[in-house]
């Protein structure tokens, strides 16, 4: 019985029963499996719905198998699945990225996608948010940008971004799908709902503002995993050697979180994500979302009973609008926010005493507005639709067609300029290149210290000659570049009789690096070096790319060169000090 | 198919894939970790501890397959959706429509009590919440705590983070302990405020009591809508206003900075 008929009942006898304790779930409870409804596949109003309109009634009768055609219709992806591939493919366009091993470097990278998009994912064309975020505390810099950013995402769209555009939240929905018995919500799960708030706290501003940053970024998030190292590691192998216990601890972590969120609906979302706590602040008053009618609600709870997150209420921080509850509310009280794009069909009341000649009559207007109705529906899917399809056609065109430098010098005939194996220093006979085993190639590049450049230009290779040379690549925003220098000038005092040690600024951020090297590096014996770059478009500095390679900058980068400048070490993680003197003392026996 | 026997089929399938994804999850793991042990991760490395895994990742996949094979000839049957109020809003529902000074004493006596005990595990937990807090940050400001820690190094920031997590979920333990006592606070009251209902509900039919007069509702509440558009339009202004702030600062310079240069241990390289 309902529970409106409780309150206005003054009879005990027909009250609902009484929520006991916690039960343990039994394993038939917990085969929940996760079946959308039909509709919750048409989670917009306005949509016309099958036959089953979506009230499980359950049925004695033996199950009728279900026809090809019903079977492809139930497969179908639902607007919110589209919506979450469309933005999946959007914020990811550059997909010549995954092709190439290389990542987009450009002036869009600055946009913040709304949702969890690791910047190092090869296909990313935007930045994570949290990301830039940690970025900004962690070099003690009020991030008003995306500060707004994050604002204005969470006043427009609030969670609504968790269920709808965020890719992850996208690997985690299709990861569920897999058939297992699912871990259902409890006080247990709630509780926990609250973690991420603590995680938030502690790993985005606390540490940031003790300097280690971006703490999230480095030990947690799995997006970096998936995207970031799934996405460049297996098309430049190279790299493998640079890996280690903090991706070992990243990668258990992906694991687990991956198999966790087989089990329990979107886990990473409910129990980890800042970003999503940052949301959820918003949820309650974001211009997008759930709302409810509560002059309609009749406070049954079958929208709580039916919402696989651990809300309190309709549109409550928990929410990520999913629409799923919509269709299970008896008195239709809930419905999504915003303006309605389509409209709903019309509900004409037939009155009991109506004569047959009017019964028909009511039901002929009803059909042909609703026609009209469908039809303006139809129209306007269609303009959304294109307008939807022809930017990311654009977007895609853009980043990959118009800004694909290889293809362009594939179609035009240009080839870039070459600096491996093809020359060979005459003396020795040693290729130039950029492997161990190959000598480095010469270029000038102009000295600074804590006054800023210097005016005095010096060849690495040239200025090493005699010496076992050590070039580092660094940079004032890459935390772990700014904590390893450090040991780079130790050994350089250790060994200065037989060791020169090169640091090379990248030309990003170099307007902080004098006032760096005055705070931290002003006895330093380590030479400071500032890279060049052709253009401001040009995606990596030139000498880390002559000497590297790689046609995306990915810092730090050591090379230790023996006396004769042939390359014998080449790695881009962090080193330490132990290992960088065994490598030092290796190119010396070389 | 009967129903009981596509639902124990269904059982079945699911607690064998479950074994089989813990299992392949573990087995990634251990093979990672065991790869980070041995020596560094290179192509030959990563082949050889995975391919004994690959049986199983083969067994997973097919087994998913199967499943939604298993799902379109024989689809479960769609799921009963019980309506079930919480005890609080049950009671808190209750509440409009008894009077409450009217109730029998020892009634009152066991609302109040199982108020009291609710408020006091309350204000422990949250008391406990905060001294756990406060001592997280003490731990991180006092110097000899993080001053020697090199962020870089893994093996000398993972206890430093474990005893600030440990702070942090101490008091989600108590939180959770407070959420299973509440709920049988609440059964006992929900019992109490049925009693008192019964014997009202008596008495109203008799002419003896009338129901309470309804409660005014606070001044927030009957002018929400126009407070949430208030706040809507503060935070769109200050969200325009920190942008606008940030490009005049030069933050889409460091934004670009940072996110066209990849720091490979900032993702987890490393």
């Amino acid at each position: 019985m309902e529970n409106k008929e409780l309150l206005e009942n003054t009879s005990l006898n027909e009250a609902t029963e009484s929520v006991d304790a916690p039960k343990e779930a039994t394993l038939a409870d917990l085969i929940g499996g996760e079946d959308e409804s039909f509709n919750a596949k048409f989670a917009t109003q306005g949509e016309q719905k099958p036959e089953n309109d979506g009230k499980n009634v359950p049925t004695d009768e033996p199950k009728k198998k279900r026809s090809f055609k019903s079977w492809l219709y139930s497969i179908i992806p639902t607007k919110r699945r589209i919506v979450q591939l469309y933005s999946a493919l959007l914020f990811n366009a550059n997909l010549k990225g995954y092709i190439q091993g290389n990542m987009f470097v450009g002036q869009s990278k600055f946009i913040c996608s709304p949702g969890i998009n690791c910047y190092s994912c090869p296909g990313a064309i935007g930045t994570c948010p949290l990301g830039a975020l940690q970025n900004e505390l962690g070099n003690k810099r009020m991030p008003f940008y995306i500060l707004g950013i994050l604002f204005l995402y969470g006043l427009m769209l609030g969670r609504t971004i968790c269920g709808w555009l965020c890719p992850f939240g996208l690997f985690q929905d299709l990861i569920y799908k897999i058939k297992t018995p699912k871990l259902k919500k409890n006080g247990v799960t709630r509780a926990l709902s609250y973690l991420k708030y603590v995680i938030l706290a502690v790993f985005v501003f606390v540490l940031a503002g003790f300097g280690v940053f971006p703490a999230f970024c480095k030990y947690i998030c799995p997006a970096g995993i998936l995207e970031g190292a799934f996405g460049i590691l297996p098309l430049d192998t190279d790299l493998l050697s640079g890996i280690g216990s903090l991706f070992t601890w990243k990668f258990v972590l992906f694991v687990s979180i991956v198999v966790f969120c087989i089990f329990a609906y979107r886990a990473f979302c409910r129990f980890i994500c800042p970003l999503g706590a940052i949301y959820s602040l918003f949820n309650r008053f974001s211009f997008f979302g759930i709302k409810l009618n509560r002059d309609k609600c009749t406070k049954c709870g079958k929208c709580i009973t039916k919402c696989k997150l651990d809300i309190k209420h309709v549109g409550d921080q928990e929410c990520i609008s999913c629409g799923e509850c919509i269709d299970v509310c008896p008195t239709k009280a809930i419905s999504f926010k915003g303006p309605k794009i389509f409209l709903a069909p019309n509900e004409i009341s037939i009155p009991k005493d109506a004569s047959d000649e009017e019964r028909a009559e009511l039901r002929a207007t009803q059909e042909r507005e609703n026609a009209i109705i469908k039809k303006k529906n139809r129209t306007r899917k269609i303009i959304i639709g294109s307008v939807m399809g022809a930017v990311l056609l654009s977007v895609l065109l853009y980043f990959n067609v118009i800004k694909n430098e290889q293809l362009w010098n594939n179609l035009l005939g240009d080839k870039p300029p070459v600096t491996t194996d093809t020359n060979t220093d005459g003396e020795n006979n040693v290729t130039v290149g950029t492997s161990v085993g190959n000598k480095l190639p010469s270029a000038s590049l102009e000295i600074f210290d804590e006054n800023g450049p210097s005016g005095e230009f010096v060849d690495p290779l040239v200025g090493g000659s005699g010496k076992v040379t050590v070039i580092n690549f660094w940079g004032t925003w890459c935390p772990p570049c700014v904590a390893e220098l450090p040991h780079f000038g130790e050994v350089a005092s250790e060994y200065k009789d037989s060791v020169v040690i090169y640091a090379v600024h990248s030309v990003d951020g170099f307007e902080t690096a004098p006032q760096h090297v005055n705070d931290n590096h002003k006895d330093s014996a380590l030479i400071f070096l500032k890279d060049t770059r052709p253009s401001d478009d040009a995606p990596v500095d030139d000498y880390f790319k002559l000497t590297t390679g790689k046609g995306f900058p990915m810092y730090p980068w050591t090379i230790v060169l023996d006396e004769n400048g042939v390359i014998t070490y080449s790695t881009y993680a962090a080193i330490e000090k132990d290992v960088l003197i065994a490598e030092i003392q290796k190119a010396m026996n070389n | 198919m009967q129903e009981k026997k596509t639902k124990i089929l269904h059982l079945i399938y699911g607690i064998v894939l479950s074994v089989l994804i813990f299992a392949v999850g573990i087995c990634f793991i251990v093979s990672c970790v065991d790869i980070n042990n041995a020596g560094k991760f290179t192509v030959d490395a990563i082949k050889t501890h995975f391919l004994w895994i690959l049986a199983p990742v083969l067994l997973c996949i097919f087994s998913i397959i199967g499943g939604a094979v298993l799902h379109a000839v024989f689809p479960p049957s769609e799921e009963k959706i019980k309506a079930s109020m919480s005890n609080k809003d049950l009671i808190k529902n209750l509440y409009k429509k008894i009077d409450l000074d009217a109730a029998p004493a020892e009634l009152k006596a066991v609302i109040k009590s199982q108020r009291g005990f609710r408020l006091a595990f309350f204000i422990v937990m949250i008391v406990n919440a905060v001294i756990n807090f406060v001592s997280a940050f003490v731990f991180i400001f006092t110097k000899s705590n993080l001053g020697d820690v090199d962020p870089g190094k893994l093996n000398e920031i993972l206890p430093v983070i474990g005893k600030i997590l440990a702070y942090a979920i101490i008091p989600f333990f108590v939180a959770v302990i407070y959420d299973i006592f509440s709920s049988y606070t609440y059964e006992r009251e929900l019992e109490a405020v049925r009693a008192i209902m019964e014997s009202q509900t008596k008495k109203r039919k008799k002419g003896e009591l009338n129901l309470p007069e309804e409660k005014k509702v606070c001044f927030f509440k009957r002018h929400s809508k126009k407070f949430i558009l208030a706040l809507q339009i503060t935070l769109g202004v200050v969200a325009a206003a920190f942008i606008i702030v940030g490009i005049i600062t030069g933050d889409i310079k460091n934004v670009l900075t940072y996110a066209n240069n990849i720091c490979t241990g900032c993702i987890g390289l490393g």
